[in-house]
């Protein structure tokens, strides 16, 4: 059996990171029962450390910005991490409230070799503007005691590109394959462990220190049986899972059926650039998500609570007050974010917002399953091709609906009717039952000659001695051609002609056989 | 004066013809009558002949924005321009009108070889809207054709710069239908021509293409189509609707088109036809 590769994400400053991404100017830190909890490099250079009480940090920095800890945008970041780091591996979850864990060993070959998949991965989670650091191991939970415990007492100042563990730990296993190579120096590594940095209960790590044990490898060479008896069977499982002597099943991340992401700002938005960078990171959620599940979206639907009115979404009663709904249906389904974004721009552009917004939901409607089509050879640009016409054309749809709103945009179909006013309907372009309804060419030979522009509302004539008069007189060129029909309904008998008016233009004008009225029903351009 | 007609003006003048073939050999004359350029590949055929060679460039100009001055719809807008329409649809590209007059119809544009599926309608609520879609529809690939007409909105000399600056995107026809006193006034774009309707044909005046002189006026006679016969009226369905409809007054209808000759051509109106005796 091949021993399976876990790769440990740990990310000790999520608390911080998830409320202020990529703020590192300014004292910022997380109190928690009025003691901090996670504070950024500014910060702590300035003296403040975890633990400290909130007196003692505001007294060592006056312009200390304190926040309270938000537990649910923390789960939110680390769920957007797993999100992405789903190109990875598929074999991934949340192991805790700080990190998740990969199984790595069957992407070793995709991403050639186990540095430059480490590589990706820490770009990709350097991108979302977290620190993290990494643990390697054959267990789930060795790697994670590998990630939180650095290798050496210098790095506890951990950065977002490099750790020593990892480096460290990466160094006992072979490029290639992912096989331990290092024994000794691995076990080392995970022997130096500390007991109180063990993921166990307070009780025992209080038991274990005061019996003198200090660091993991003191425990692990003692018989398990003895242990058991000191510090009970659970305990004993845990250790023999950190050597792999137990089975650790870990479940798997499995993605909702459906998308729906709700963000709440921490200031209200009043700037529209402001609301866009906000969007743009849920459209890059979006896209994750349907790249993940292989699925593109058809459509998908921003609304903007306006402040203090975003309480009141579930109860349902007033979810209209206070919020604008931005809706986006595509023509053609995709997952580009960039695409997504510049319709969102247009949509934006078109709106006032009267009052700033301070929460943001994204909700993505008519996924579908993603078909693939090759990509060209050529560059875009060097030659006219139909298929990618199409795809240009839906995009320029899109666009133009987006601004000039869907009921702008129609196309003209064609259905075998009698009654010429029925023969031709404007429908709308994104009515997708209206497209394409009969194709068939009409035979032109029955019927006579037709104007290309047709009046909706057919115009009448007036009798000027005893000629026809619209804007000029009228003479009859051609005619008559009878038309009848829906005696089943509004009986129609009319008899059409072609009429010139005095300035040459052609008419197509009828009698009305039941009122003995002349119409002009269109004009020859 | 251009400075190439001054030179020639002084020359034959002096009437002496050696001298004169020996100045138009040199490399820096210019002579605007030679400058007539080679078939451009960013142009469109127009589909008329006539047409096609009055037009420096052999056809519509593909990079460039024309303006077609009509007086009001109906003046031979799309006899004009369905050959190239057709053309470019059976190409597989898309055909947009911004801001038509009326409705388009169908039937008529089958007649003209214009497949409906590749033609969309779109309308504006005021000229900024209309600027900027007829920029994103030019700048697109799909586009094989705009036409948009200036009804409502007026345009100002800055937006016609604007259409035509992306007009130059990619090889398309792009078409602005303007009122006839828009043609008065400065523009940019390349090819500025006004459509008017004759008896039996359209009358176009060029006030300005690129490439060269502009001037011309040339009438294209009316599509053969036009041109057809009735269907003759003893063949004309009889179907009486309802009772109430008076015997006599039906006969009358009937047998009055049969007074009228039977018109071949369109060059001769039909005499008017005498109106029911109702009135």
């Amino acid at each position: 059996m091949i021993p399976v590769l876990w790769l440990c994400i740990h990310c000790p400053k999520l608390a911080l990171e998830a409320l202020f991404p990529g703020l590192n100017t300014q004292a910022i830190a997380i109190a928690a029962q009025h003691r901090i909890a996670c504070c950024n490099q500014a910060a702590s250079v300035a003296g403040i450390s975890e633990g400290m009480s909130l007196a003692t940090a505001r007294a060592l920095c006056p312009d200390l910005q304190v926040a309270t800890r938000n537990p649910e945008q923390e789960h939110q970041t680390l769920l957007n991490l797993i999100y992405s780091c789903y190109q990875f591996t598929p074999a991934l979850n949340q192991y805790n409230e700080t990190s998740l864990l990969l199984e790595i060993r069957g992407s070793l070959k995709l991403f050639q070799g186990l540095n430059k998949l480490i590589q990706n991965i820490k770009q990709e989670v350097g991108a979302q503007q977290i620190s993290c650091a990494m643990g390697l191991a054959n267990t789930a939970k060795s790697a994670y005691l590998l990630a939180r415990h650095p290798g050496n007492k210098l790095s506890e100042a951990m950065t977002t590109t490099t750790t020593t563990t990892t480096v460290m730990a990466i160094r006992c296993f072979e490029d290639n394959s992912g096989e331990l190579s290092d024994q000794t120096h691995f076990r080392t590594l995970l022997h130096s462990i500390p007991v109180t940095k063990l993921d166990c209960s307070d009780f025992i790590i209080k038991k274990l220190t005061r019996s003198g044990f200090k660091t993991l490898g003191e425990l692990l060479v003692l018989p398990m049986a003895e242990l058991g008896k000191r510090y009970g069977k659970d305990f004993v499982r845990y250790l023999q899972q950190i050597k792999g002597e137990l089975p650790d099943p870990q479940s798997n991340i499995v993605f909702p059926e459906t998308f729906d992401h709700y963000v709440e700002c921490n200031d209200a938005i009043s700037s529209v650039d402001h609301l866009l960078w906000a969007m743009q990171n849920m459209l890059r959620r979006l896209s994750d998500y349907l790249r993940a599940r292989q699925m593109y979206c058809g459509g998908f639907i921003w609304s903007l609570y306006q402040q203090q009115h975003y309480s009141s979404i579930n109860t349902s009663n007033n979810a209209s007050q206070g919020k604008v709904t931005i809706e986006l249906y595509l023509t053609q389904a995709r997952w580009d974010m960039a695409y997504f974004l510049n319709l969102t721009r247009i949509k934006l552009e078109a709106l006032t917002l009267a009052e700033p917004t301070s929460a943001i939901r994204l909700k993505a409607c008519d996924l579908r399953p993603a078909h693939y089509l090759s990509t060209d050879l050529l560059p875009p640009d060097i030659q006219y091709s139909p298929q990618r016409s199409n795809s240009t054309f839906t995009a320029l749809i899109d666009t133009l609906a987006a601004r000039l709103g869907e009921n702008n945009l129609y196309q003209v179909t064609d259905h075998h009717r009698h009654i010429p006013e029925q023969a031709s309907q404007l429908a709308g372009l994104l009515d997708i039952d209206a497209i394409g309804v009969e194709n068939n060419e009409i035979k032109t030979s029955t019927t006579g000659l037709r104007p290309t522009w047709l009046l909706r509302q057919p115009s009448p004539i007036q009798n000027r001695q005893k000629s026809l008069y619209y804007q000029g007189d009228l003479k009859l060129l051609q005619g008559p051609e009878r038309i009848e029909g829906d005696w089943w309904s509004t009986a129609v008998s009319r008899d059409y002609y072609i009429a010139r008016r005095k300035d040459d233009t052609l008419y197509w004008i009828y009698r009305d056989r039941h009122t003995h009225c002349w119409f002009v029903h269109g004009v020859f351009g | 004066m251009p400075k190439h007609a001054i030179l020639e003006k002084s020359i034959l003048g002096e009437n002496d013809v050696p001298q004169l073939n020996s100045i138009l050999q040199r490399a820096d004359v210019w002579r605007a009558s030679k400058t007539r350029p080679q078939l451009s590949s960013d142009s469109i055929a127009s589909g008329h002949a006539l047409l096609d060679t009055q037009l420096h460039y052999g056809g519509w100009p593909g990079k460039a924005l024309t303006e077609l001055f009509c007086e009001q719809p109906g003046v031979g807008e799309w006899n004009l321009l369905a050959p190239a329409l057709s053309q470019l649809s059976q190409a597989g590209r898309y055909l947009f009108l911004v801001d038509p007059p009326h409705e388009p119809y169908a039937p008529a544009l089958k007649q003209l070889g214009i497949p409906l599926d590749r033609l969309v309608l779109i309308r504006t609520s005021n000229a900024s809207q209309y600027v900027w879609s007829c920029q994103h529809i030019l700048r697109s690939a799909a586009c094989g054709a705009l036409l948009a007409w200036q009804n409502n909105t007026r345009l100002t000399l800055h937006q016609v710069r604007k259409l035509q600056l992306a007009a130059r995107a990619q090889t398309c026809l792009a078409i602005l239908l303007r009122p006839q006193d828009n043609a008065q006034q400065h523009s940019f774009a390349a090819l500025r021509i006004s459509v008017a309707m004759d008896v039996s044909s359209y009358r176009l005046t060029i006030f300005k293409q690129p490439g060269g002189w502009a001037g011309q006026t040339l009438k294209l006679p009316c599509s053969q189509h036009l041109i057809q016969t009735a269907l003759p009226a003893t063949e004309l369905p009889v179907h009486l609707p309802n009772k109430d409809f008076s015997p006599e007054l039906t006969s009358t209808t009937l047998t009055a088109p049969v007074t009228i000759p039977a018109v071949t051509s369109l060059s001769t109106p039909a005499p008017v036809l005498p109106l029911s005796p109702a009135e």
